[in-house]
Order: structure tokens, then C-alpha cells, then sequence
């Protein structure tokens, strides 16, 4: 979240400055046309003095803000308060949680901002892949930006490291096995099943290593019993467990693995592909939408967790 | 009681405020029946009928007070009102009849003016309180037969007043209708509790007449609505005043009492006919404004009937339409009309048309009937003033339709967001803007202005100067962006950076030295003193792309760069072969688009865009399932057109293929010319089995669309495949039901593979639900479908009620109960029986239905099938799972999987613990 000045950003509001304002801090990357267009057209660039109180058009926050030049202060009730800057959004977490907040948004000086309306950015969302894949790498970059770059370490390593299957699962065993964990719960049969067709089973002797930092993360990894110790690039470890998923977040933020991963046991567990679960959720728009509702709120809870 | 409450559908916790507004309308109606023909017999044997339009002012005027009266009562809450306005008319009432015969002929005025006022009083409550009760799918199933409670209240007033009206006096009968609104006047307080409701009828209530108005000015519907009622009511005002004088004229006055009684009996009886058999039957099937024009429709005869006989037969079919439809099938869809406003602007619109409309129309009739009279008018003239209005009424029942239904769109909130196609033209303060921001001390933003001149085709307004520009990133991006546009102007400034400190920038200053000037002799003579291998690569690259090095030496280095070479190597070999325009590197870009390196395959992708060249068509389309690549995969296909929709139609149609793989196809087809693209995705539509690429098939017609919204696509298509999505649906449904039934008869079935099978034939109904509503969206691109599901699956009322009602204003049967049924919040026998004609036949037996859910063309069905076969050991199934295993019909390896552990099951030991 450090703070620059920014670009300077265009005076007059057509689409091409939006769009300008949005490409300048690669917020496009990848995103097609379709998507530019949609996002660019029903926004409009805001602009506050030193001082403003930012909300919504209605009153309450109803709109995302993608800061373009200066800088918004940020307070919600049960955390600290943020400063977020230029190529940074504000209220995208509540957008995407569909928790209202209402944070206290004060702009800190002359601040520019593209004023995003909810429903056009999720109606955006759900019908372009290409936007929800940028959304899901800005949101995992900023999730790792936050909280560091190693998983959180779970008990279950240590109390109840889980059982590994004495044969490998049949499909219908593997959805079963997903359909009530995490995102999955409640969710499209149909979808639970595409993504229970690609993944693995891998069992992993002890001492074996995942990955190592630097390495590109292009899989994820959900433990099925046994635990695995990460280590970071100070040295720093934490041991994760049963039903810990390894590998996921630095792969939808498209950034390699920060840090190393190591059976410290022996190790079964289910290996995806982060290209073939891109496949599915491209084909479940409502999947896609629940995972980077997860992803919001783990951010959310990583910046209230963060120190003023 | 079962028959008739399966007719109306009536639900457990319908059932008290259904029968409470039954019996509490029965008893206001029966009881307001009995004062009404004591009334018209007092009235009518004392004092001349050409009197009538005055009571009908009076009547007018007096509504005013009564109105506020009412408004005074609302504090009280809905039912507790009701119940105190039926007490009061109790009162009134049997006071003007104790009075009645010490006062004479105002006792008769009293009454008759009382009967009207206490009439309207009562009802309006009544319906106030009803509505607020329902939603409109409620009321559609549920108003008829409340509405009955009226009509059986009409017919049993009418025969008590038939029989006493032999023996005894009107005035007894008056004494009568009070005793009967004593008896009825508790019965409101048996309604449910609704507190919100109340609370806010409370609130509302007190302004509503004020604040009508105002509502009105800003609510054209509401204006309509007034209108139309005001008509309706001058027209039957009208009608009635032509029957009774027709009447009092042709029937003996000491007759009258038992006459009246008699023809109301006969009009009620016809009545509860029109309420039991034509209300609801017309209201599920005919819009609710087409509903309202019945009646009109039947005062129009009438009048026309008058004019040509002028006499007690033809008004009696006037008064006939009036009796038998006025409080029966009118009545039921005046109050829908009602329905697309929230409850407030309900309470204000009724307060208007309670005043304006009612007593407006009544004393305006009045006035007319007057004025026709003074002018000795006949009953003909009369009769041509019925025709005129009921022709006026029928006008503002069409009227009404798009007010109506734009209201309930309303509710759905904020409409689909229609988007551009394209950019708009460029203007010329855009223009200064992107040119402004090349000036910018951000990178960023340089280079997104770059990229943006480089999209609108406005690279010659590029400063060639910007190539001095002090980031590396935003010269070798102007450099590669100049390539592409041939811009040989800036070859002096280019020659400047040969010099350049950054070897990315020499490097690309020599691709674009060697595609602008195609003199060799500068890049061999830089070759031989630079010493980065990256631009002496970047040389031979040009050099071979150039022709200035060929044969089997250019083979050979070609190979090594695509066997050795490094990432830049290969990624300035692709820029070099894009920027010269060389047409016989293909199998060169080919190796490279397969390159393990992303940055490589991206620049082999940007190289076949550029080359414009069908022979890239295959791989571009591999090119599809990489996401870094995808984007760049387009732009080679797009622009190639025909032979590249050709191609990803081919590929799409081929079943080897993964259905992963194939659905991304069908995404694109939509970015081709939009009417070949239509007809590819529509004759896809048709013969695509997988559901998955069914489903982007739709999303790509619906993108389509969108773009162009001109575009007409092939209805007969559409409709075969709405037809066969909704008995898709109904499949799964019925198949669900009897599993559901198969699980609660026997607790054994009750495994986790049985409720997981349960639930992909639910999640596959939803999905098969869905996307009927995206084809109907096609299908009928003037309503915005996609909305109206957005709405049903809201889980807001309102918007619930809106997109339900639109969606039953657009369909016609039996489409429409069938895609009613998909999403009404009904249990799911009541919904197979919405299905009609699209409900399928599923096998009815457990064990059957498993049967048959192994043959399913689904994979997810057919596994999760043989899994719970596998769960309830049911060894008959073992040949035919054996069978599957062997024609690897069963998901390949992972069904396989599935299929197998199931033999075992069926075949083996007692089970093991499971894992």
C-alpha cells in the first residue's frame, strides 16, 4: 500500500479516460475489450478535495473507487484505518463479500478516483472471465502483499494430522469428498464434479519437497492427511495440515511461491492444476463468484488483522 | 372442502386468512345484498327513478366524509379497521331501519344513500386488507375463491331476500342486513397477524389521500388506472340507473321487492359461475388488463342491444354483465391491477380512485344522465352514452398494459447493462488527452496512452521523439509499436538508438532498422562489433527473417534458435518474422507458439496476428486453452474471418475433443461477422448434446445479441430449444421425485450417494432453469429475461412478484404455467404438475429409475448412478455395470473408477471401513 502520488490523470470523463486512468496502473492487463468497455462506460472519474467525505451516490457506499491521483483514508469499525492509494480500490471487499459496510472514506488530499457502481462491477464480473481473472490476481497479490507470502498454520498438523484413504478415491469419493468443504458447500453439483475430474490424488513420502521459493505456482494442493512444513525467505516456517490448501493464492495472483514446501510426513493429497481449475470456474460463473468472495474475505480479515 | 381447495391450490399456511376473507366476505356481501334489494324495492315503490341521479351526487359527496372516516379508521390496523367498519354499518343499519318508519321518505334517502356508502366503506377495507395479505401469484390462485365468498354471499343474501320479500316488508330486511353485519363484524379479527403490515397501514394510511395525488402526477399508470375506473364506474352508474328506471317503469311497484330479489338471485347464481369457473381460469391464462375489458366489453353489447330494443329484456342484459361479472371477475382483476404498486402507493391510489373514481364516476354519470334527461333525452340516448363509455373503458383497459408491466420491471431494479459494441469515435479532446499523457512522468501511463493511439490507429500522431524517451520499457514499446505500423519516418531517430546504453533497446532499434530499411549492410556491420549476444541474436534473427540469410544456413540456425536458444532469442525471432512480413516461417512460428516459454509463445501469438495468415487457424485455436495466450489467440482468428469460423465450427463439432476445450470455442464464434456467427451458434444449438458447451453456445447467441442488438436469430430454433430445455427440467424434477419418494419409503436408500444423486438432479434442474431463461431472453429480446431470473432468484418480494407476473404477461400457454411452475415456490409435486405437456416420463420404480439413470447422457449422473448402486449392493445391476466398464461408457478413467469399486462392492466381501 505505499503511497505515490500517481499519474496524472486525464481532466475530462469520456470512456477513453477512464480507460486511460485504469490502464496506467495495469489494472487491464488481459482483460478484453468486452470487459474495458463495460467496466469504462457505466463509471464515471470522482473527484474529491482535500477533506471530502467519499460515499456512494445514494448515500452509503454503492460504488467501488479505484483511486487514480491522491490518496482516500480508510476506516471501517472493527479495524484499523488504511490509507490506500493510486491503482488501489476501495469497497471492493464489501462488494464482493455482499457484507454492506460502511466505512468512514475521507479523502486525504485532492484525490481522483473511477467511481465503479456494485451492481455494474458484479453484472462485470459475472459475464467476463477475463475481469474476474484480473479481479482474482489483484485480490490474491493483495492478499499476499498483506498477510506475507507463507499460509497460516493450522493445528490440525500437529492434533490431527487425518488418515490417508487405503485406495485411491473413485470420482464420485472425491466429489463427496469436496462437496462440503469451503467454497463448495451449497455449491453446483455439476461444478463440484469438473473439479473433482481434474484433480489427483498424490501421496508424497516424508521429506520430499513440494516447491521451492522462486519456483512458478501453477498448482494447488489441498492435504488430505499429513503435514507439511513451508519455509519462507527469512527462514521463517509454519506447519500446515489436514484440509490446508497449499499453492492457490500465489497461482491466482500469478506470482511464483514464496517459499519452500516440504512432506514433513508422509503426505496424501489432492493436486490440481491451477490452469484446469481456471476451466472449471470459467465454465461455473457462480463458483468463480464464491471463490473470490473467499478471497475478499480473507483480505478483509488479513487487513483488520494488520496493525494501524 | 379437498376438491375445492385443490382447485384453488390453496397452501398450509394460506389456509387461515383465505378462509377467514371467504367467510367474512360471504358475510358483508350476503348481508350489503339484503339492504341493497330492500333499497332498490323502498326506493323504487316510493319515489320516482328520475331521482336516482340525485342520490348518486349525494352519494358522491358523502364519500368524501366517508373516505376520511376511513382514513381515521386505518390507526386501528387492517383487520381490526375491517372489523370496526363492518360493526359501524351493523349499527347504522339497524338504526335506519328501527328510524325508518317515523321518518318517511328521508328514511328512504337515508338508506339508500347508507347502503352505497357502507357498501364502499366495507369493501375497499376489505380489499385493502386482502392485498396486503398476497403476492400476485397468491392472488391469482387465491382471489378467485375468496372473491366466491362474495358471490355465495350475493346468492344467499338474495335468496333469504327473495323468500322474506314475500312475507314481510323492505324494512325487515333492512333490520335483517344489519343483524347480518352484527354477525360478520368479528370475523376479520380471526386474519392472521401481520404487524409490519399493519403497522404500515397505519402510517400510510393517514396521508393517502393527500398524498395521492401527488403520487399521481409522477405515476402515469396510477393517472390510467383513475381514468379507467372513473369510466368504469360512470358506465355501470349508467347501467344501473337504465335497469331500474327500465324497472320501476315495466314491473308493478307493489311486485318490485320479489322482483328485484329474484333477478339478483338469478345474477348472483350466473356470478358465482363467472367467480368459480371463468376468474380463475381467464386470470392464469389472459393478462390481467385483458381481463379487465370483459366487462366493458359486455356493457357494449348491452348498450347496442338498448338501442335497437330499448326495452326490460335488454336492460337486463346490461344489468346481466354488471351482476354477474361486476363482482366476480372485474372485481378480481380490478384488485390485480392494484398489484404492481408497493402497499403505500397502493393505499394512495385507492384513495383517489375511491373518491375520484368511484364517487367522481358516479356523480359524473349522474350529471350526464341528468343533462340527458333535461334535454329529453330517451332511453336511447341513454344507451348510446353506455356504448361510448364502455368503448372509452375498453381503450383505457389497453392502456393500461405497459404502465403495468413497467412497474412490475420496476421492481426488478436497474436493467441489464447494454454496453457498447466498440469505442466510440475518437474525439478531440480524447485525443488531447492520450497525446497529454505521453508527456507524463508516469511509465505507466505513457504506456497505456501508447497502447490506446496504437488501438484507435492513430500511430502517425505518436511523436517519433518518444523514442528518446528515458524508460527502456516505453521506447522498445513505441519501437515494436511503429514496426507494426510501418512507420519508416522514424528511421533517423531510430538510427540514434543504435547507440543506446540497453541492449533490449538496441536490439529492438535493429528489428525496426531491418524491417524499415531492407539494406542488410548496416545490421552485418553492427553484428560484427556489438557485444551483447542478445543483439547480435536479435540480427540473425532479422537477417534470416529478411532473406539475407537463407538456405540451409538460415535451417539451421532456425533449428538451433528453437532447440537452444534463449527466451529473447526466440521472442526477437517472432517480432523479426512479424515485423518483415515473412509468409514462410510458419512451421518456425508454429514451434514457437508451442514453446514451453510463456513470454515466447505470447510473441509467436503476436506474430501470427500481424501475418493475417489462414494457415495459423489450428494453432491458433490450441492457443485457445492457455490464458496467457487467449487473448492473443483471438486477435489471429478474428480477423481471418470465414475460414477461421469454419474451423472453430469443425472443431467444435468434434467429439474427440474435451468439452472444455470445445465450450471455449463456442465463446468466440460470437466475436465473428454477427449474422454467420448467428447461424454457426444456432445450428450448434441444435445438435450439441454436452450440456456444458450447450451453455456457452447460449452465452455466445447472448453476446451476440448484445453487440448487435438488430441481429434476428432463427426463432424455430429458439423454440425447439426452450421446448426441449423445459422438458429437460421437468425430467430432472421427476426423476428427483421419485427418488425423494423411493428414499422416504425405504431408510436404507438414504446414503451419501443417494442425496448426492438427489442432488445433481436438483442442481441440474436449476441449471436447465437457467438457461431457459437465457433463451427466452433470445427468444424474446424486447423483455429483458435475464433480469426477470436475476428477480425470481432474488429473494426480494417485490422483485419476485414483478419478474413472476412478466414473465406470465410475455409467455403464452403452456409454456408459460410450465416455466411458472420451474420457479414458483411450490413443492415439487404441485411443480410436476405445473409441467403439462413438457412433464416427462421417468420410470416410477426405484430400482428402475437407477435403471435408467446409468443410461444417462450426463456424467455426473451416470457416475454418482453406479456409485449408489455400489452403496445399496443391488446385484441385479452388476451385468449392466460390467457392460459399461467395457464400453468405457462410464467417464473414462475417472467413471471407470467408479464403475469398478462398485463390481467390487457387489461382488466382494462385507464392506470395509470406509476411508
Amino acid at each position: 500500500l505505499n503511497i505515490d502520488p500517481g499519474p496524472r490523470v486525464p481532466v475530462s470523463d469520456g470512456i477513453r479516460e477512464r480507460l486511460l486512468g485504469l490502464s496506467a496502473f495495469g489494472l487491464l492487463t488481459d482483460i478484453d475489450d468486452d470487459a474495458a468497455t463495460l467496466l469504462t462506460e457505466h463509471s464515471r472519474i470522482a473527484t474529491f478535495d482535500a477533506g471530502d467525505h467519499v460515499v456512494g451516490r445514494s448515500g452509503v457506499l454503492d460504488s467501488v473507487y479505484i483511486v487514480l491521483e491522491g490518496s482516500v483514508r480508510v476506516g471501517v469499525e472493527e479495524g484499523p484505518t488504511i490509507t490506500v492509494g493510486p491503482g488501489r480500490p476501495v469497497g471492493l471487499i464489501g462488494v464482493l463479500t455482499g457484507v454492506a459496510r460502511s466505512p468512514v472514506l475521507v479523502a486525504e488530499r485532492a484525490t481522483r478516483a473511477l467511481e465503479i457502481p456494485h451492481d455494474v462491477l458484479l453484472a462485470a464480473l459475472e459475464q467476463n472471465f477475463s475481469l474476474w481473472r484480473s479481479a482474482l490476481r489483484l485480490m490474491a497479490g493483495a492478499l499476499i502483499d498483506v498477510r506475507g507470502e507463507l499460509p497460516l498454520a493450522t493445528t490440525s498438523a500437529v492434533h490431527d494430522p487425518g488418515v490417508g484413504p487405503r485406495r485411491s478415491r473413485t470420482l464420485v469419493e472425491r466429489a463427496l469428498a469436496i462437496t462440503n468443504v469451503g467454497i463448495f458447500v451449497g455449491a453446483n453439483v455439476d461444478a463440484v464434479f469438473d473439479l473433482a475430474r481434474v484433480m489427483r490424488e498424490i501421496y508424497v513420502p516424508a521429506g520430499r519437497v513440494f516447491w521451492r521459493r522462486g519456483e512458478a505456482a501453477d498448482a494447488a494442493i489441498r492435504i488430505v492427511s499429513g503435514s507439511v512444513r513451508c519455509v519462507g525467505a527469512r527462514g521463517e516456517a509454519r506447519v500446515v495440515g489436514r484440509d490446508s490448501l497449499l499453492g492457490t493464492i500465489e497461482a491466482a495472483a500469478h506470482r511464483p511461491h514464496g517459499y519452500e514446501a516440504q512432506a514433513e510426513t508422509d503426505v496424501c493429497a489432492y493436486q490440481i492444476a491451477f490452469d484446469d481449475w481456471l476451466v472449471v470456474l470459467e465454465a461455473h460463473p457462480e463458483l468463480a463468484m464464491r471463490l473470490l468472495a473467499f478471497m475478499a474475505a480473507m483480505l478483509g480479515q488479513a487487513l483488520a488483522a494488520k496493525p494501524a | 372442502m379437498k376438491a375445492l381447495r385443490n382447485l384453488f391450490a390453496i397452501r398450509p399456511n394460506e389456509q387461515r386468512d383465505v378462509w377467514t376473507a371467504f367467510v367474512t366476505l360471504f358475510g358483508v356481501i350476503g348481508s350489503l345484498t339484503v339492504l341493497e334489494t330492500a333499497r332498490d324495492a323502498l326506493f323504487l315503490s316510493r319515489i320516482p327513478a328520475t331521482q336516482l341521479p340525485w342520490m348518486y351526487i349525494a352519494l358522491a359527496v358523502l364519500s368524501l366524509l366517508a373516505a376520511k372516516l376511513n382514513a381515521r379508521l386505518s390507526r386501528f390496523g387492517g383487520r381490526v379497521a375491517l372489523s370496526m367498519t363492518v360493526a359501524a354499518s351493523a349499527a347504522v343499519t339497524i338504526s335506519l331501519a328501527h328510524f325508518l318508519r317515523h321518518v318517511g321518505h328521508a328514511g328512504v334517502y337515508a338508506i339508500y344513500i347508507w347502503s352505497s356508502l357502507s357498501t364502499a366503506m366495507v369493501i375497499v377495507r376489505f380489499w385493502m386488507l386482502v392485498s396486503s395479505r398476497f403476492t400476485i401469484l397468491q392472488a391469482k390462485r387465491l382471489y378467485g375463491l375468496i372473491g366466491a365468498g362474495s358471490v355465495v354471499g350475493a346468492i344467499a343474501g338474495s335468496a333469504v331476500a327473495r323468500t322474506l320479500a314475500a312475507t314481510t316488508g323492505p324494512r325487515h330486511l333492512v333490520m335483517l342486513a344489519g343483524f347480518g353485519f352484527a354477525a360478520t363484524a368479528l370475523l376479520p379479527l380471526l386474519f392472521t397477524r401481520d404487524a409490519t403490515q399493519e403497522v404500515q397501514d397505519r402510517g400510510e394510511s393517514i396521508g393517502a389521500l393527500k398524498g395521492g395525488a401527488g403520487y399521481l402526477a409522477r405515476q402515469p399508470y396510477a393517472l390510467r388506472l383513475v381514468l379507467a375506473m372513473t369510466i368504469s364506474t360512470a358506465c355501470v352508474t349508467i347501467g344501473d340507473y337504465l335497469f331500474k328506471s327500465t324497472a320501476a317503469a315495466a314491473i308493478p311497484r307493489a311486485e318490485l321487492g320479489a322482483w328485484f330479489a329474484t333477478v339478483y338471485l338469478f345474477l348472483n347464481v350466473g356470478s358465482l359461475f363467472a367467480q368459480l369457473v371463468l376468474a380463475g381460469w381467464l386470470t392464469r391464462r389472459v393478462s390481467v388488463p385483458s381481463v379487465f375489458m370483459v366487462l366493458p366489453a359486455l356493457m357494449l353489447l348491452g348498450g347496442l342491444g338498448m338501442l335497437v330494443t330499448a326495452g326490460i329484456a335488454s336492460a337486463l342484459v346490461i344489468k346481466g354483465g354488471d351482476g354477474v361479472l361486476r363482482y366476480s371477475l372485474h372485481k378480481t382483476s380490478s384488485e390485480m391491477l392494484y398489484l404492481p404498486f408497493t402497499d403505500a402507493a397502493r393505499q394512495r391510489v385507492k384513495a383517489v380512485i375511491d373518491v375520484v373514481g368511484q364517487r367522481g364516476g358516479q356523480a359524473a354519470a349522474s350529471i350526464l344522465v341528468l343533462a340527458i334527461s333535461a334535454a329529453g333525452g330517451s332511453t336511447r340516448t341513454t344507451s348510446i352514452a353506455i356504448a361510448v363509455l364502455a368503448l372509452l373503458w375498453i381503450a383505457s383497459a389497453v392502456s393500461l398494459r405497459p404502465g403495468y408491466l413497467g412497474l412490475f420491471r420496476g421492481r426488478l431494479g436497474r436493467p441489464r447493462f447494454e454496453h457498447l459494441s466498440a469505442f466510440p469515435e475518437l474525439d478531440l479532446a480524447s485525443l488531447e488527452t492520450l497525446l497529454a499523457a505521453l508527456d507524463s512522468k508516469h511509465d505507466g501511463e505513457v504506456l497505456a496512452a501508447l497502447d490506446a493511439l496504437e488501438r484507435e490507429g492513430k500511430v502517425r500522431l505518436i511523436p517519433a521523439l518518444i523514442l528518446h524517451h528515458p524508460a527502456e520499457a516505453v521506447v522498445v514499446r513505441a519501437l515494436r509499436i511503429f514496426i507494426r505500423a510501418h512507420r519508416a519516418s522514424v528511421v533517423p531517430v531510430v538510427d540514434r538508438l543504435l547507440d543506446h546504453a540497453s541492449p533490449r533497446v538496441r536490439g529492438a532499434a535493429l528489428t525496426a532498422r531491418s524491417v524499415f530499411d531492407r539494406d542488410a549492410q548496416p545490421l552485418l556491420l553492427r553484428a560484427s562489433v556489438d557485444e551483447s549476444p542478445e543483439v547480435r541474436a536479435t540480427i540473425t534473427v532479422n537477417l534470416i527473417a529478411s532473406g539475407d540469410i537463407y538456405g540451409d544456413d538460415a535451417r539451421d540456425r532456425l533449428r538451433a534458435i528453437l532447440r537452444d536458444g534463449a527466451v529473447h532469442t526466440k521472442v526477437a525471432l517472432a517480432e523479426a518474422i512479424a515485423g518483415h512480413g515473412a509468409t514462410d516461417f510458419t512451421e518456425p512460428l508454429i514451434a514457437l507458439a508451442r514453446d514451453p516459454a510463456v513470454e515466447v509463445r505470447r510473441a509467436a501469438a503476436k506474430a501470427m496476428a500481424a501475418l493475417h495468415d489462414p494457415r495459423y487457424v489450428s494453432v491458433a485455436i490450441d492457443l485457445l486453452a492457455d490464458e496467457n495466450t487467449r487473448p492473443l489467440a483471438k486477435e489471429i482468428l478474428i480477423p481471418l474471418g470465414a475460414p477461421a469460423l469454419q474451423a472453430l465450427v469443425g472443431a467444435l463439432r468434434d467429439p474427440a475433443r474435451a468439452p472444455t476445450s470445445r465450450w471455449r470455442l463456442a465463446q468466440l464464434v460470437s466475436s465473428f461477422e454477427a449474422s454467420s456467427a448467428a447461424r454457426a451458434l444456432s445450428t450448434l444449438l441444435t445438435r450439441e448434446d454436452d450440456g456444458a458447451v450447450r451453455f456457452q453456445i447460449i452465452r455466445g447467441l447472448e453476446g451476440l445479441v448484445r453487440r448487435h442488438p438488430d441481429i434476428r436469430l432463427d426463432a424455430a430454433v429458439l423454440d425447439d430449444a426452450i421446448d426441449a430445455t423445459v422438458r429437460r427440467a421437468y425430467r430432472y424434477h421427476a426423476r428427483r421425485a421419485v427418488l425423494e419418494r423411493g428414499a422416504a419409503q425405504d431408510p436404507m436408500r438414504k446414503t451419501p450417494g443417494g442425496e448426492l444423486l438427489i442432488r445433481v438432479l436438483d442442481d441440474k434442474a436449476c441449471n436447465a432453469t437457467d438457461r431457459l431463461f437465457r433463451l427466452l431472453g433470445l427468444a424474446h429480446p424486447m423483455e429483458d429475461f435475464f433480469q426477470i431470473y436475476r428477480g425470481i432468484v432474488s429473494g426480494r418480494r417485490d422483485a419476485r412478484e414483478g419478474a413472476m407476473e412478466l414473465v406470465a404477461n410475455v409467455l403464452r400457454e403452456p409454456l408459460r404455467s410450465a416455466v411458472i411452475g420451474l420457479v414458483e415456490d411450490v413443492s415439487l409435486e404441485e411443480r410436476l404438475d405445473a409441467g403439462g405437456p413438457y412433464r416427462s416420463r421417468v420410470a416410477a420404480r426405484y430400482e428402475d429409475l437407477l435403471d435408467e439413470l446409468l443410461e444417462s447422457t450426463s456424467e455426473s449422473v451416470r457416475s454418482v448412478a453406479v456409485f449408489h448402486v455400489g452403496e445399496l449392493r443391488l446385484t441385479r445391476f452388476a451385468h449392466h455395470i460390467e457392460a459399461m466398464l467395457r464400453d468405457g461408457a462410464s467417464n473414462g478413467a475417472d467413471g471407470a473408477s467408479d464403475a469398478a469399486r462398485t463390481l467390487e462392492r457387489l461382488s466382494g466381501p462385507p464392506e470395509e471401513a470406509r476411508p
